[in-house]
């Protein structure tokens, strides 16, 4: 226990995360109080944070997975990984979120929608993954308490497969409405001549 | 799960990505483009365009707005392609959407009519666009933020309509932020801000009056501007207000115009005191004495213009020569002080040379007297003059200023100039006893004694001589009653003045040449009448001038014809004395010839007496002759008639 609680227990990547949020936070609140308005999802402002905040959403979505798939550990621990997709995971919705121009209709609203869930979905499945140690190595089998942590681990495993079967396809879900919005504003409003 | 797959691409996820498609397509067959939109369209209705009176009934139609991005029409295009009327003042300057047109062709419909903001929203917010307000002439630099720190809106100027504001607006904000300075200055220059304010050049209270040509110095920044421009309404009238300083302060001029209008060559805007001038650019120039003197001694109670310039009008008082020397007081005197005083006495009309110059000045200025004094010698030199007098007195007449001698006379300025031998004599010889004055010029007084023609030819010698000798004399005889001529020029005087007389010498002919007269005596004296003095003869004789004028065959005889023996006188005129009456006459006519001959010839003018029976006329044509063949006591009629019966 104490060895996987040296690992996350400071919860780096949330910190990162929040002072991030804060950086952004602060610039949005720049701007707002620049223009003396709610920066407009089509102007340069709103649509930098729409870009940046896909970009973010989609690093978060690709490069897990990417790495998950390479059993490698020449790219980095799969730990530090996660933290990564984690950091994206909030930055790049809270990113899109302030890109909405809090006007949650039509598709694109429908698109923040499955963020918010994702992001909420995340969060529940990081939890259960911090139950998880990253093997049986560290356990005391012999113990009683290890045996308790032995059915733990196993039924962590299930819940997190189950987690798992939710948390994908509201990301693809996601990102299919996402792509068809982006697909609509290059349509119906790139260059707005 | 194979793990060459991408862990997203699960089946579930798949499906999910696939029913999420699904989903936005089943909406957008339903609903149109409805899903795409970021907001509901506008519901304000107006008059119907395009099949349409509000946008919220195209909504879903995005693509009757929304081009894309490869098609070559616009959004713009698409508006004007309901909003005809739009086009139609694109095309026309005078109105709002021409001018912005054609001066910001890239500023879209868009731009200030944003829709997707809900069906009550506004359609015309120019406050996310850079609106070029410019372009109507008042640019919005200086109304960004309002006092507040917060962004003007359109309408806190344009309440009602964008196409125009009140014109009170102006003064009701900025009255908010200086009312007192507001009232004041529409006062001044009238409620019309835009008159002058036109927000691209505004002249507000940022205006920097030092970069127009009137720069603000000293008092006048103090001033108000309305104590300049008064009544200025225009830009153009603030420009024009007159920068001589007259202008504005000429009822504050204390010297009444005196001084001309230009204040400024004494005064500064630092305040009217302090004046200063430069007395020198004054006609009358400060130096020596006058720098340091008080304005007021000059110019009695400030009046400065029309001051004399002439030295005795202040100077009178001081004049220690009480006005004998005029009022010229910088002709002896400089500004330096009254002593030293300097003296040209050249200038004066009686220059000193040669003595005059050493001799002190009360030799001739006698009692300080300098006006007036004579300047004839005698009034100095009388007690010198060793002529007693008797030369005059104007001592330079011979005299210099050099010394008394050595003196010059130039007796040629005198009335008697001394030429010939006159030059040469001592002055004694005519001046006796020292006596200039007065010597008689005429020659006999001097040559009386000398006179070799015992005063024949009265006094003056100079008729005949010259100053040069006595001899040669000229005389010109012709000047005299009798003239010499012909022979008589060359005749010694001796010749007819006997003795050295001249005087009374006789002018007849016969005093000198009663002994050379061949005529006897016969024609009298005057030998003139008859010759000439170029000799005796030729003689020229006019016989018509004695009583018989030689006329006809008479003029062509020779004189002896007549005057036999040389008897000229008393010959009888008669023509008897030398014409006898001729035989032909037979005694009948007497010796009277003149009757009927003339001198010219014998041929008759005789009146025929009666004897023809009146029938004369026929008788025209026959001479004498035919008629009297013997003598005219007879006749014939033979010579053309058969008988002598004058009635046949």
């Amino acid at each position: 226990m104490a060895r996987y609680m040296t690992r996350y227990d400071n919860n780096k990547e949330l910190w990162l995360s929040f002072l991030a949020a804060i950086l952004i936070t602060a610039v949005y609140a720049g701007v707002v109080y620049w223009k003396r308005a709610i920066p407009p999802a089509g102007a340069l402002f709103g649509h930098l944070l729409g870009i940046l905040g896909f970009i973010l959403m989609l690093l978060t979505e690709t490069l897990y997975s990417i790495r998950k798939r390479s059993h490698s550990a020449r790219w980095g621990s799969m730990a530090s990984w996660l933290q990564f997709h984690i950091f994206t995971g909030l930055v790049g919705p809270y990113l899109v979120l302030l890109h909405t121009s809090w006007k949650f209709n039509g598709l694109a609203g429908a698109a923040t929608l499955l963020t918010l869930l994702i992001v909420i979905s995340g969060f529940i499945g990081r939890y259960i993954y911090t139950q998880i140690p990253r093997s049986l190595d560290g356990i005391e089998i012999e113990t009683p308490s290890g045996q308790f942590q032995a059915s733990a681990l196993a039924r962590a495993r299930r819940l997190l497969a189950v987690w798992h079967i939710i948390h994908i396809p509201i990301g693809m879900a996601l990102f299919t409405a996402a792509f068809i919005h982006i697909g609509a504003a290059l349509y119906y409003a790139t260059l707005l001549r | 799960m194979k793990n060459t797959r991408l862990g997203f691409f699960t089946s579930s996820g798949l499906m999910a990505a696939v029913l999420t498609a699904l989903i936005v397509a089943g909406f957008a067959i339903v609903k149109g483009g409805m899903l795409f939109s970021p907001g509901s369209l506008n519901a304000q209705t107006g008059a119907a365009l395009g099949g349409v009176s509000s946008h919220t009934e195209i909504a879903g139609q995005c693509s009757l707005c929304h081009a894309p991005f490869w098609s070559t029409s616009s959004m713009a295009d698409r508006c004007v392609g309901c909003h005809t009327d739009v086009a139609a003042q694109w095309q026309d300057p005078s109105t709002l959407h021409g001018v912005l047109r054609q001066n910001n062709p890239k500023l879209a419909c868009r731009n200030c009519h944003p829709d997707h903001r809900g069906p009550a929203s506004t359609l015309i917010d120019l406050s996310k666009v850079n609106f070029p307000h410019t372009t109507f002439g008042f640019m919005l630099t200086a109304h960004q933020r309002k006092t507040d720190g917060s962004p003007f809106d359109c309408k806190d100027c344009h309440a009602l309509v964008y196409s125009s504001y009140e014109k009170t607006t102006c003064s009701t904000c900025h009255a908010k932020i200086d009312s007192n300075f507001i009232k004041t200055h529409a006062q001044d220059f009238g409620s019309d801000c835009a008159a002058c304010h036109d927000g691209v050049d505004t002249y507000g209270h940022k205006f920097n009056h030092n970069k127009v040509t009137f720069k603000l110095t000293g008092k006048h920044t103090q001033a108000l501007c309305a104590q300049c421009h008064v009544n200025d309404r225009k830009l153009a009238e603030l420009k024009s207000t007159p920068q001589d300083c007259a202008a504005c302060h000429r009822a504050q001029d204390i010297h009444l115009g005196r001084l001309g209008s230009d204040c400024g060559s004494c005064h500064t805007t630092d305040g009217w005191t302090l004046a200063k001038f430069d007395h020198n650019l004054s006609v009358f120039k400060l130096d020596g004495q006058h720098v340091s003197v008080a304005c007021g001694e000059c110019h009695i109670n400030h009046v400065l213009q029309g001051t004399p310039t002439d030295c005795h009008s202040c100077h009178a008082l001081k004049d220690v020569h009480q006005g004998r020397l005029g009022t010229d007081c910088g002709s002896c005197h400089t500004t330096a002080g009254w002593t030293p005083a300097t003296f040209d006495h050249n200038l004066s009309v009686f220059k000193l040379t040669g003595k005059h110059i050493t001799v002190p000045c009360e030799s001739c200025h006698i009692n300080h007297v300098l006006q007036g004094t004579p300047t004839d010698c005698y009034s100095c030199h009388a007690a010198q003059d060793n002529h007693n007098g008797k030369l005059g007195k104007d001592c330079g007449s011979c005299h210099s200023t050099s010394g008394w001698s050595p003196s010059t006379y130039d007796h040629n300025l005198s009335t008697f100039k001394l030429t010939g031998q006159h030059a040469t004599i001592a002055c004694s010889n005519c001046h006796g006893n020292n006596v200039f004055w007065g010597t008689p010029t005429d020659c006999y007084s001097c040559h009386a004694a000398q006179d070799t023609h015992n005063g024949q030819f009265g006094t003056s010698c100079g008729t005949c001589h010259s100053t040069s000798a006595w001899k040669p004399s000229t005389f010109d005889h012709n000047l005299s009653s009798f003239k010499l001529t012909g022979k008589h020029v060359n005749v010694p005087c001796s010749s007819c003045h006997i003795n050295n007389v001249f005087k009374g010498t006789s002018t007849d002919c016969y005093s000198c040449h009663a002994s050379q007269d061949n005529h006897n005596g016969k024609f009298g004296t005057n030998c003139g009448s008859c010759h000439s003095t170029s000799g005796w003869t030729p003689a020229t004789f006019d016989h018509s001038l004695s009583g018989f004028p030689l006329t006809g065959a008479h003029a062509s005889l020779n004189c002896a014809q007549c005057h036999t023996n040389g008897n000229y006188g008393g010959l009888s005129p008669a023509c008897v004395a030398c014409h006898s009456e001729p035989a032909i006459h037979a005694g009948m006519y007497g010796t009277n010839c003149a009757q009927c001959h003339s001198t010219s010839n014998w041929n008759a003018t005789f009146n025929h007496p009666g004897g023809c029976d009146g029938n004369c006329a026929n008788h025209q044509q026959a001479t004498c002759a035919d008629c009297h063949p013997v003598n005219f006591s007879t006749y014939t009629c033979l010579k053309c008639h058969d008988n002598n019966n004058p009635g046949n």
